[in-house]
């Protein structure tokens, strides 16, 4: 008997079954279709990550008041300990020597706090910073500007606001000329910034921006959480990280800082989101595999219930192979199935988790083509041992099952 | 005229739990071609252990048996597959058709697994549904046929390949009456037209249909009809005459 025939004999016997049979390729479909969900989650949020850190531009060094070891595993750094933060700004100072320019330094020192507009309250992280952070960072403005040197100098009681705290406080109205109370003090609005939308679930439109020297005297607290430095040249971080690491160990110990450049934070975080879509992957990996086992259960049973069929089959000439290949046929047809409905339902569950939550969902062709050789070898594996069991069936012995 | 089967010495021994059946206990016989040979017995004699082993579906324990110039004896179970399926036709008491599977489809069955193609399949199966007199029948799904209808879709099977030999199990035993004449009728015919048929029954009347009877009990050939063939009776004239019913010990 010719392959083709055998498929179609197959495919006629699980039409004769639908309800049974689309019941046992569920399993391979949830499996399937997790699998390939699962790790376009992962990927999309790596792709995220990754790019969102290359957003950062890839000049950028960062100093931090702790010892972070991007390398190791994160519970041995433990949380970052504010408040041993030894940054003062001095060491802005000290960092812009190292670079041979303050006009490439900017301190950030954040606080989470109440602004009140005329009517509502807007509880969000005010980050301040130094006059050149926008251009540092390369951020825009879609309304008003950011702060000057000389506001920043005078302290002037200026905010540069998210688009979210803006429509939070203000609703449809342009928000720039007006003024937020920030500790009982008045703050007037110059800028909007430009939107940046959501990196995994942190809303980058939530930060507002002021002077560092404004925020020193509202917080009444000086200690930079973070200086970022723009190096000359991308081929010259590593020399300019070298070098504020030389300047800053006069001053400090060697766990009160760290230099982290885009490339250490980029592989760290490309490491950990690794492991994340591995892990998502193998979890969704045994619910195939459980699925496979479904199979195997509902081919076995169905051998039991034709048995006479396959004494029929044997009595007017069919060989063991012929039923071996007519049984294994019906069990890749299954898997195969259901993964081609896995996949079109994973590629529609990531496309509608793109609309819902707005986070990335990368279903790449790799993924889609490995669950698939997946599904296949699950069809195989779990399809033979049944297959064989039905083709070696005594004809006799199946002629008198009842 | 030639044995299409000959049997010698077949012994069939089988276990049923830790107690050894002694299915048959050194049967010889020999259709000739073109003989319609009636197999009676009661149940339990052996006769459709003989029935099962002559139509390749089951090995003797021991003894040699030839089918059309093949030994069975020493050939593998892919050869005795192809033997099945190009040699023999089976009709079962049982019927057994395939269950979901339209009539044309059901005898279409044995051409399926000796490698014919679709257009030719359907070209035969709808001649020997036709043949067997339900050509208006051929998309109908078994459970939509009368048991004298199914009867006669599992005969059209059984002639499709071009079969030499008929194996018949009790043909009529699932049947009432007029069915069964029926298909004795259609058997009948096939055996008019020069097909080898062996049929096993316990009812008198039905086996009266064949041209010979041979009886089996406790699976050895009972009386002297087989033994006188197996003399060398074979050869002499077509159809050895079934000579009376005086061992009628079913």
């Amino acid at each position: 008997m010719k392959i083709l025939e055998s498929v179609i004999t197959a495919l006629t016997a699980l039409r004769a079954n639908k309800m049974r049979s689309l019941l046992t390729m569920l399993g391979v479909i949830i499996g399937v279709g997790s699998v390939i969900l699962l790790v376009s989650l992962g990927s999309g949020a790596r792709s995220e990550i990754t790019s969102s850190i290359q957003g950062l531009g890839s000049n950028l060094i960062v100093v931090v008041p702790f010892k972070m070891q991007l390398g190791g595993s994160m519970m041995q750094q433990g949380a970052p300990q504010f408040a041993l933060n030894k940054f003062t700004l001095k060491t802005m100072d000290e960092v812009g020597k190292a670079v041979g320019s303050s006009d490439m330094v900017s301190g950030e020192i954040q606080r989470t706090i109440y602004m009140s507009g005329d009517r509502n309250r807007y509880f969000g992280m005010i980050n301040g910073t130094s006059y050149n952070e926008f251009s540092l960072r390369d951020i825009q403005t879609s309304s008003g500007r950011f702060f000057t040197k000389a506001e920043e100098e005078s302290a002037r009681l200026v905010i540069v606001i998210g688009q979210t705290v803006a429509r939070d406080l203000f609703g449809e109205n342009d928000p720039v000329g007006q003024y937020v109370t920030i500790k009982g003090r008045k703050v007037k609005i110059i800028g909007v910034q430009e939107f940046k939308g959501k990196t995994l679930m942190f809303d980058n439109d939530s930060i507002s921006w002021m002077p560092m020297t404004t925020a020193i005297q509202l917080f009444g607290y000086s200690h930079p959480n973070m200086i970022v430095v723009k190096a000359p040249t991308t081929g010259s971080v590593n020399a300019t990280a070298g070098k504020i690491r030389d300047e800053l160990s006069k001053t400090l110990a060697s766990d009160e800082y760290s230099v982290i450049t885009q490339s250490d934070i980029l592989s760290f975080a490309q490491s950990i989101t690794k492991i994340l879509t591995y892990l998502l992957g193998g979890l969704a990996g045994i619910s195939l595999l459980v699925g496979g086992i479904g199979i195997m259960n509902i081919m076995l049973v169905s051998v039991t219930e034709r048995t006479r069929e396959i004494g029929i089959r044997k009595a007017v000439g069919a060989k063991t192979r012929d039923i071996m290949l007519q049984f294994l046929v019906e069990a890749l047809t299954l898997s195969l199935l259901g993964g081609a409905i896995g996949v079109m339902l994973a590629i529609g569950g990531a496309v509608l988790y793109t609309a819902i939550f707005h986070l990335r969902a990368q279903v790449t062709a790799w993924i889609i083509m490995l669950a698939f050789v997946f599904s296949m070898l699950v069809g195989i594996f779990f399809g033979v041992y049944p297959a064989r069991k039905a083709s070696r069936l005594d004809p006799i012995e199946s002629l008198r099952y009842e | 005229m030639d044995a299409i089967i000959r049997a010698v010495d077949l012994v069939k021994h089988y276990s049923m739990g830790d107690q050894l059946v002694e299915a048959l206990r050194g049967v010889s016989l020999e259709v000739l071609r073109g003989e319609f040979l009636v197999i009676m017995g009661a149940s339990g004699s052996g006769k459709s252990t003989l029935m099962h082993i002559m139509g390749c579906l089951d090995h003797p324990t021991s003894g040699s048996l030839n089918i059309d110039g093949d030994d069975i004896s020493s050939v593998s179970a892919g050869r005795l597959a192809e033997l099945r399926n190009k040699k023999i036709g089976f009709v079962f008491q049982q019927f057994n058709l395939l269950a979901r599977t339209t009539a044309v489809h059901n005898v279409e069955l044995p051409l399926l697994y000796a490698g014919v193609n679709s257009a030719d399949r359907r070209r035969r199966a709808t001649a020997a549904l036709q043949r067997v007199g339900l050509g208006h029948r051929l998309g109908h799904y078994p459970n939509q046929l009368s048991g004298g209808e199914q009867q006669r879709v599992a005969i059209a099977r059984a002639l499709i390949n071009d079969s030499p030999i008929i194996m018949a199990d009790e043909p009529t035993g699932n049947l009432d009456t007029r069915s069964g004449v029926e298909i004795l009728n259609i058997l009948d015919e096939l055996h008019g037209a020069g097909m080898t048929l062996v049929m096993v029954t316990h009812e008198r009347e039905v086996a009266e249909r064949g041209d010979r009877i041979v009886h089996i009990r406790d699976g050895l050939i009972q009386n002297g009809e087989a033994v006188a063939v197996k003399a060398g009776g074979f050869g002499d004239a077509a159809g050895t005459p079934p000579q009376g019913g005086g061992g009628g010990t079913s």
